[in-house]
């Protein structure tokens, strides 16, 4: 498979959860570092490329459960595969802005995705559709092992592994999960809900994490706290929360469907009607009109379409629509295309009724 | 409790300072804590380089804490970096940084993550001692739980495993 196939499939973590519509995907990262060496930033060229070098090698072909990792380094990217990158959730937005070596371990599915002289020389994440938590933390941990067997991590046995930011050291764990709450919002009951999370030492924040903005209704939530507490407690901590907000959308889904079927109704058949014909389509507009006709197909309301919420999601960004349509396109083309790439999905689900 | 500025208003934000190498407690108001010069409270939210550069000790016009640079003026081994480069860049500089500024990082990492030390895994290099330990710091815990729930016949049984688990890590106990 070239870098090019690899880059444009879907990831793993794109696949509709029909089971589980409300948690949509579970992500498990893990800061490491080589002991005795520079952190990524203070460090000079050479000691980069000896880095990644060490690393790389550690890393590529390296199969877990039938995941394979096939090292990319960053450099061999051009922007817009960059650009996918990050619209995927395989690499930090930051991880492209620099000029030292810096690169990607990536298996096939996407489910691994090690990224090399981020923050930390090591980030290993794992990142799984729906709420699984615990596979991903499996999946993870035999990674994580592997590069133990093969490096020197720095670690201190009453700090844990030691990392580049003091906010990771410990278990250098963040495990978080990306929740679709709009009856929550409906409801106005949303900013209650997650705001107590805050004071159980969890955070919340949007789409592409840290000061972004939560659009479409989605929420990640993560832990905060890395040193004092164990891997499993953490996991346990974040399952715990992650089942009450499930709980508690589906009681407003329910609320709302006896209380107010009609303005329900309404609102994502609106949705339903234009993402079925529309013309233009922004990025914000697109995140607003997924999410309440994903709502309708949750609630039973709407049918379902070919591709799942988040796959049309993410392959609706500019980096994403540029890639796979393999062409340049200024601001408004973007918007134009976007609504053809829509429309498509959405005619596709039509005529597949009607045969 | 007043705030101990203006003896006024309550006090609403409790910091800690090391002034000459001891921990002085300030229970401070809102309005004499923005006012106060080092505690770096102007901080702006969501933003975790200029959070962690304030809880590091710079003031928000960049001026380190003077009583904590003064205290630690050496260079970590490792990488060269001084006490005060850590702090500007909210960040440590290597590995060695841990061991270097323990004093400041242990006060540091006790604000971020509250008390507490690493219980979770154990680089499998490290081989079986460190595991041990960490089994008998967890089974300890586990030993408080059964005797408060006057589970007493297995609080025994465990009570046994940890002097086994004491006598073996790596010959330490005996």
């Amino acid at each position: 498979m070239t870098y090019r196939e690899l880059l444009a499939k879907d990831s793993f973590w794109m696949k509709d959860t029909l089971d589980i519509p409300i948690v949509l995907s579970s992500r498990i990262r893990l800061a490491r570092n080589i002991a005795d060496n520079p952190f990524p930033h203070v460090m000079s060229h050479d000691d980069a490329e000896k880095i990644e070098a060490q690393i790389s090698g550690v890393l590529d072909g390296f199969t877990a459960e039938g995941e394979k990792l096939v090292y990319i380094p960053l450099k061999m990217l051009i922007p817009v595969e960059k650009k996918v990158l990050i619209e995927k959730h395989l690499v930090s937005p930051g991880f492209n802005e620099t000029e030292y070596a810096r690169g990607l371990a990536l298996s096939e599915s996407h489910k691994i995705a090690v990224m090399v002289n981020e923050e930390d020389h090591l980030r290993i994440q794992v990142l799984m559709p729906g709420n699984s938590l615990r596979e991903a933390w499996h999946l993870a941990g035999l990674v994580d092992d592997h590069l133990e067997a093969h490096l020197d991590i720095a670690y201190k046995e009453k700090l844990g592994y030691l990392t580049t930011c003091p906010t990771n050291v410990g278990t250098g764990l963040r495990v978080s999960v990306m929740v679709h709450l709009p009856a929550l919002v409906l409801t106005n009951q949303v900013q209650q809900v997650l705001g107590a999370l805050t004071s159980l030492g969890l955070a919340v924040r949007g789409l592409y994490g840290e000061g972004s903005r939560p659009f479409g209704n989605i929420f990640q939530i993560s832990n905060q706290v890395t040193l004092g507490k164990s891997e499993e407690d953490t996991l346990t901590h974040l399952d715990a929360v992650t089942r009450q907000l499930m709980e508690r959308e589906v009681q407003m889904r329910e609320v709302i469907r006896k209380e107010s079927p009609l303005i329900v109704e309404d609102k994502v058949w609106r949705a339903r009607g234009t993402l079925e014909n529309v013309r233009i389509l922004e990025t914000e507009e697109i995140y607003s009109l997924l999410s309440e006709d994903r709502l309708g197909i949750d609630m039973g309301i709407l049918s379902r379409v070919s591709a799942g919420f988040v796959s049309v999601l993410i392959n609706s960004m500019q980096g994403c629509l540029q890639y796979n349509l393999n062409k340049q396109l200024d601001a408004y083309h973007i918007n134009a295309e976007r609504a053809n790439f829509v429309r498509g999905i959405y005619h596709h689900k039509m005529s597949e009724n009607v045969n | 409790m007043l705030c101990q500025n203006c003896q006024q208003r309550e006090a609403v934000v409790h910091l800690t300072k090391i002034i000459n190498g001891q921990a002085a407690q300030l229970h401070l108001c809102q309005e004499c804590a923005q006012k106060a010069p080092g505690t770096g409270f102007n901080l702006y939210p969501g933003m975790v380089s200029d959070f962690l550069q304030a809880l590091f000790g710079v003031n928000p016009a960049g001026q380190y804490d003077q009583t904590i640079v003064d205290s630690q003026p050496g260079k970590c081994p490792g990488c060269g970096r001084t006490f005060s480069q850590i702090q500007q860049a909210g960040k440590m500089g290597c590995s060695k940084c841990y061991d270097e500024f323990e004093p400041q990082m242990e006060m540091l990492l006790r604000r971020i993550h509250g008390r507490g030390m690493h219980v979770g895994k154990v680089p499998v290099r490290r081989g079986a001692s460190f595991r041990n330990k960490q089994e008998i710091v967890k089974s300890k815990e586990q030993l408080l739980e059964l005797v408060k729930a006057e589970k007493f016949e297995e609080a025994a049984i465990l009570r046994d495993r940890i002097k086994e688990m004491e006598n073996t890590v790596g010959g330490e106990s005996k």
